[in-house]
């Protein structure tokens, strides 16, 4: 495989990655709850003197196909300058007027179809945000994307146990986009300094391979660590384990402490036992 | 050692696993957790201690500027396999690489030996030491890395490029006859066949040539060289003020190709070469004669550093010692050198055929703004002046301009 396929791939799939882990966030958080969309709908209220966020189609699904078409469109614009420049001047323009028009109470553009627009676009911001980080090799954008699959699904309400496969796939395909954004970034910069050879495939094929496999044993990891709450509370005297402190995220966070503590004596203990062998040679 | 992205790991895991609890955020407090377990699995991913050996090895370790050299960069695996190394070979800056890269990353396996080959154009001479092969090894995810120098370390030695001078006679007058003869190119009477010209009435008749006679029917004559030997001072300014300009157009470079040019003339018409460099110290070489002669005065050639500031005079004293009558040619613009008008005046009265060879970079440092026309015209003048001086005392003086051939100067000169 050459090495811009490998790059392309690893650009591909962290793309995918992206969509992947703001759907699923969007699954775990339903995006009325979200505390972005309460926010944005207050002022909104408070602007027009009506729900209008809630009489538009709040779809996930809708709002990250537009961030991907609007992502996308951005990253082909770029290519052409003069063409980058007229388009975004055009737009700009046309979101200018459709406010001056609203004010005036000109209805010539229906104001509802733009507003509907808006919300989507919204909602697909951290896909249009990241698809230029990722395609574009730019970190800064790579942060404010992650940041924003992080915040904007954010609810108050908080989860459920119920929701434990969305969120460990959240987490994978969170780290999978995070992972391959930034190791493209790093390694298509080192592709440029370095002289092509086919070493620096075999460790692009590396790293793809060590990262899938540690993700998977680091997802697995928590996962087990997760379970070994139930398995901890077994053991516990039941007036701990029924307790409401321990049925609880703390309860939960505690148990997940416990485990990252007897995992770390055991990797202490292998540790010990390697520097001694380094001792012996 | 931690990267940036490590210590981020760190900071954004703690610090979502300390606040989702207050927000009942499940989500929050596994990626969390797995962003602390990612950065711990990967502490153990490609962190250990590696055996490389690296070594290094030339197709030439002694060429001439403008050549190209190919390195072998040969990289030997002893411990465990290496996912990530990046090999970085440190290079002087005034070697250039021109194909492949010093710079690499490769994959090792356990006792895998990998040769980096790529070549490098050296523009300017010196006596260079390659430093020692930079390593680093990265995990996967770039978290963790470790750097470290293998030592091997090479020297390079760039000998100043030589111009073949031909069809200018910068010969004696004074050839010395009594030192063990040894044939220069000029005719004379040696076995040495030298070319063929018309018979004219006087010429004798064993001389010649009949096969031609049989060939034209015209009566030709062998003509053979004459045997005899000088000896010649070549004097290299090398003070401080003679590196002035870019690292590789500043008038010590023009003036060490001129000398390597001079040298490998003379030597090559069998004729005695001495070198004095004078700057910081006076180094002498004494004349001789031989390949190994004109590599030793290369290598100095290569050696010599813009350094100090010492006067022309202060060669003088080993000029005594030095044949009478032989040719001495200085190279040097003599600039800033108010003991120059004096020495020069002392060698032109102990009787040397003084040559005086001025390198000339005014131009292009001009061109090139880095000194301004004012401070050119200024410095023209300067050197115009210094040269009529130098004529006016009965000896040969020129301006060369590097860009053009030396032997072509030399001939305006030598006439």
């Amino acid at each position: 495989m050459n090495t811009n396929n490998s790059l392309s791939l690893m650009q591909a799939i962290s793309t995918f990655s992206l969509i992947l882990s703001l759907g699923l966030a969007y699954v775990i958080n339903p995006v009325e709850d979200s505390f972005f969309f309460k926010a944005i709908d207050g002022i909104i209220s408070g602007l027009y003197g009506q729900d209008v966020l809630d009489e538009l189609n709040n779809s996930a699904l809708a709002g990250i196909l537009v961030g991907l078409f609007s992502g996308t469109m951005f990253v082909f614009l770029t290519v052409n300058k003069k063409v980058y420049d007229y388009t975004l001047i055009s737009l700009f323009t046309v979101i200018i007027l459709i406010f001056v028009a609203s004010f005036r109470g000109y209805d010539a553009i229906p104001y509802h179809v733009t507003q509907q627009l808006f919300l989507w676009l919204w909602l697909g911001l951290p896909i249009a945000v990241g698809i230029v980080g990722i395609w574009q090799d730019s970190i800064g954008n790579l942060i404010m994307a992650a940041f924003l699959v992080l915040v904007m699904p954010l609810g108050l309400s908080g989860n459920t146990n119920d929701e434990i496969i969305y969120i460990l796939g959240f987490v994978f395909s969170f780290m999978l986009f995070i992972e391959l954004s930034y190791g493209h970034t790093r390694y298509s910069r080192l592709a440029r300094v370095m002289y092509y050879s086919k070493e620096y495939e075999m460790v692009l094929q590396w790293f793809l391979v060590t990262l899938v496999v540690t993700l998977a044993l680091t997802t697995g990891l928590t996962s087990i660590a997760f379970l070994f709450h139930d398995f901890l509370s077994g053991f516990l005297p039941d007036s701990f384990s029924n307790s409401v402190e321990f049925n609880t995220i703390y309860g939960q966070a505690l148990s997940v402490l416990v485990f990252f503590m007897i995992w770390a004596v055991v990797q202490t203990l292998f540790s010990r036992g390697y520097l001694a062998r380094q001792v012996e040679d | 050692m931690w990267t940036r992205k490590a210590v981020v790991y760190v900071g954004l895991g703690t610090i979502l696993v300390l606040f989702a609890p207050f927000i009942n955020n499940l989500q929050l407090f596994l990626l969390g957790t797995t962003i602390l377990g990612f950065v711990a699995v990967h502490s153990l991913v490609n962190t250990r201690p590696i055996d490389v050996k690296i070594t290094r090895s030339f197709d030439s370790d002694q060429v001439f500027e403008n050549s190209n050299v190919s390195i072998d960069l040969i990289v030997q695996n002893k411990g465990r396999s290496v996912g990530f190394l990046e090999i970085y070979d440190n290079l002087p800056s005034e070697i250039e690489v021109n194909n492949g890269s010093n710079h690499t990353i490769i994959r090792l396996h356990k006792d895998e030996l990998v040769i980096n080959k790529y070549n490098v154009n050296c523009r300017l001479r010196g006596q260079y030491r390659l430093g020692n092969p930079r390593l680093r090894i990265y995990n996967p995810s770039f978290l963790f890395f470790y750097e470290s120098d293998i030592q091997s370390k090479s020297s390079l030695v760039v000998l100043p490029q030589i111009e073949q001078i031909e069809g200018v006679d910068l010969s004696t007058d004074f050839p010395k006859m009594y030192q063990g003869a040894l044939p220069i190119r000029r005719i004379g009477t040696s076995g040495e066949f030298y070319g063929i010209r018309e018979y004219f009435p006087g010429d004798d008749f064993k001389n010649i040539n009949w096969r031609v006679f049989g060939r034209t029917r015209k009566l030709m004559v062998n003509q053979f060289e004459r045997e005899d030997i000088s000896d010649l001072m070549l004097v290299l300014d090398a003070r401080e003020i003679s590196g002035t300009g870019t690292i590789l157009r500043n008038p010590l470079n023009y003036s060490c190709r001129g000398a390597a040019a001079l040298t490998s003339f003379f030597l090559r018409s069998r004729n005695r070469v001495g070198l004095t460099i004078y700057g910081e110290t006076v180094n002498v070489i004494p004349p001789d004669t031989g390949e190994r002669h004109l590599y030793r005065i290369l290598t100095a050639l290569a050696e010599v550093k813009a350094a100090g500031s010492l006067g022309l005079h202060t060669v003088l004293g080993d000029l005594r010692n030095f044949t009478p009558r032989s040719p001495v040619m200085v190279i040097s613009t003599l600039e800033s050198d108010p003991t120059s008008t004096t020495a020069l005046r002392e060698i032109t009265a102990r009787g040397f055929k003084l040559t005086v060879i001025a390198p000339d970079t005014l131009d292009y440092d001009r061109d090139s703004r880095i000194i301004s026309p004012t401070v050119y015209f200024t410095a023209s003048a300067s050197l115009d002046n210094k040269i009529t001086e130098v004529r006016s005392l009965g000896a040969r003086a020129m301006r060369w301009n590097p860009d053009t051939v030396l032997s072509t100067s030399l001939a305006e000169v030598i006439r």
